[in-house]
């Protein structure tokens, strides 16, 4: 409770208390906030001078907020151009040259044409982010879809390739452990029965009757019957100009249009036709024409590897 | 009128001189001070509420045009990184039918530095064990490979002289480790898929690109074999000391039999004749007719991270190119 004041009144010669009339309080009040709404007001110049606006905080903040997240967009897709970046360099730089296949030009793989439109972004849209976001998966996107084409024709060409390496003749007609005698002379040689001059059109791999003889590569048996002086004979068809002829054949395993794999038991050794003792006359054929089978026997293959390649 | 106040003391009983009222004073400042801050507070909130400044504005629409398009490139991102892992997929299958064994990661090392970057205190330990291990193991790796090294190239007094002839040149140009497709020893044969010695390397090179003899000497052999199979066209040239290089499958031979070489200079070029799946250059080293890892000759034009990944892949049984 504020102490009463007095003043003296000469007039009266008295102690007089002070009163306020409310003139007075109000001017009194009046000036209160005039006072405290100048000091506001310079405080507001000096806040506006010094300091953003409330919304500004608030919306900057939220701003950083997705910008840090847009941030993790963009690394992401540069993450993204990266890993297929290696993949590309690789279809180029591997597997299109092991292929023989020509690579894709630099051209095609950047500017794409996986049918991706690049997205048309408003004028205020216009955010550094966002554009480059869009930019790049847009490029992307369309890499992606080249690359993809890509793939599948490198499987195309793997399909190939694996079929001409799988038909080729690539092994010993007959186990190593049978063999009792490997004739190497291919070409000119006295022949044993009509005693003269001929050409020897394949190898005399000599072993014991019913010895099995594998087919050296997939590919369709064409003839399972008596040729002659072959006695006994299967003919081969590799595809890719590639024949074997297997003769004088005890017995037949397999029978003409036969499809057969690599290592099946196609017939077994004999001494049918122009024969003196049991052996297998083995013949490879490029684009018809007789070439030497040791070139396609490999025969310092180890026996634990030919066994894994037979089947009985 | 006179401004004295006065105010009454009871304990006295007198009318005394009012003092300057100290706390009144302060009080009412305080109060001056607390009005004008509601003032102020009332006056931001105003300001902000009527008026928007350009950059609340640009700011406003930037934050819209996130909001609009997050879900969009979100999407994009999800389609391409799901397009990614299939395609990722198909080229680790792909390399596994061409190479026969998985495809390497190149990400690893990287990896590992993320995982260190990543890592707890705790994990350190670990992180730094392992990394010792490793290193232990790689000082381990390089004792061996300089004791074949050593045994290979060392050098007596008098053979100094010859270290110059040895054939060290790698023989294509420009030559990376991924073109490696094959070492030497045991590999798999393309044809029959078995294990077989492969008693050279393969590099594979694009068709047509050059080949150039590794070291200098004389052309001994040149044999033009036009059929797809054996070693199709290819040259062998004698070094000093021993050594022979044998470059097959050539597409073209631009040497003659007998001519001398100098290291580095072009016997022919690239192709895939003979038994070859895929162009490339067979080369084999021999020393006094016993194969020999021409691996161990390329250290001299390689740096030592790239050679020792060359040595490392190597150990991994692949396909050759035959």
């Amino acid at each position: 409770m504020a102490k009463i004041l007095y003043r003296y009144n000469a007039a009266t010669c008295q102690y007089e208390p002070i009163f306020l009339t409310s003139k007075q309080n109000t001017k009194r009040a009046f000036t209160f906030i005039g006072v405290s709404l100048m000091l506001a007001l310079a405080g507001l110049w000096y806040y506006n001078a010094h300091y953003p606006s409330l919304d500004e905080v608030k919306l900057q903040k939220e701003n950083q907020k997705m910008k840090w997240e847009w941030e993790v967009y963009l690394d992401k897709i540069n993450e993204l151009s990266k890993n297929l970046t290696a993949i590309e360099n690789t279809d180029d730089n591997q597997y299109r040259v092991l292929l023989s296949m020509t690579p894709l030009e630099q051209s095609i793989r950047t500017a794409g044409s996986g049918g991706h439109e690049p997205y048309i972004l408003d004028e205020k849209d216009q955010v550094y982010e966002i554009k480059s976001s869009y930019e790049q998966l847009y490029r992307i996107l369309n890499r992606l879809d080249v690359e993809s084409q890509s793939v599948a024709e490198l499987e195309k060409e793997i399909n190939v390739q694996e079929k001409k390496t799988s038909t080729r003749p690539a092994m010993m007609p007959i186990d190593n452990r049978q063999l009792t005698r490997f004739n190497s002379i291919f070409g000119m040689r006295m022949h044993p029965i009509y005693k003269e001059w001929r050409n020897h059109n394949g190898l005399d791999l000599t072993a014991p009757q019913g010895t099995p003889v594998y087919a050296t590569g997939d590919g369709i048996i064409t003839t399972t019957e008596w040729r002659g002086g072959y006695g006994n004979a299967i003919f081969l068809n590799h595809g890719f100009g590639f024949e074997t002829r297997y003769g004088h054949l005890s017995r037949f395993n397999s029978s003409a249009g036969q499809h057969v794999k690599r290592g099946d038991l196609i017939g077994f050794v004999g001494s049918t036709g122009a024969s003196t003792t049991p052996h297998l006359h083995y013949e490879v054929l490029y684009q018809g024409k007789y070439v030497n089978p040791v070139n396609f026997m490999y025969r310092d293959l180890k026996q634990k590897e030919y066994n894994k390649i037979i089947k009985h | 009128m006179t401004k004295v106040k006065y105010s009454y003391n009871p304990k006295t009983l007198r009318y005394e001189r009012a003092r300057f009222a100290w706390g009144t004073w302060t009080l009412r400042a305080l109060g001056l001070l607390m009005v004008s801050t509601a003032f102020f507070y009332g006056l931001v909130l105003l300001q902000n509420h009527i008026f928007e400044t350009e950059k609340e504005k640009i700011l406003r629409a930037e934050n819209e045009a996130f909001r609009r398009h997050h879900g969009i490139v979100q999407n994009d991102l999800q389609k391409a990184q799901i397009q990614l892992a299939a395609l990722s997929e198909k080229d680790k299958a792909i390399y596994k039918r061409i190479f026969l064994y998985d495809k390497p990661d190149s990400g690893a090392l990287q990896d590992e530095t993320k995982e260190l970057l990543h890592a707890d205190l705790s994990d350190f330990k670990t992180i730094i064990d392992g990394l010792k291990e490793k290193s232990n193991k790689a000082q381990q790796k390089a004792m061996i490979t300089s004791a074949h090294f050593a045994k290979l190239f060392w050098p007596g007094k008098e053979d100094v002289s010859d270290l110059l002839y040895y054939p060290t040149q790698i023989p294509v140009k420009n030559f990376t480790p991924s073109q490696l497709a094959c070492g030497f020893g045991e590999h798999i044969n393309p044809f029959h898929k078995l294990l077989y010695r492969h008693k050279g390397i393969d590099i594979a090179a694009e068709k047509g690109s050059e080949v150039v003899a590794a070291g200098s000497g004389r052309v001994v052999s040149i044999v033009n074999q036009s059929t797809p199979f054996g070693m199709g066209n290819y040259v062998e040239i004698e070094h000093a000391k021993g050594f022979r290089t044998r470059y097959a499958h050539l597409a073209e031979i631009k040497v003659s039999h007998g001519q001398k070489l100098k290291q580095g200079q072009v016997i022919g070029t690239v192709g895939m004749s003979g038994s070859a799946i895929a162009p490339h250059l067979h080369y084999e080293i021999s020393k006094n007719n016993e194969s020999v890892d021409p691996l161990y000759f390329f250290a001299e034009q390689l740096n030592e991270r790239d050679w020792l990944g060359l040595i490392e892949s190597n150990k991994k049984i692949k396909q050759a190119l035959d």
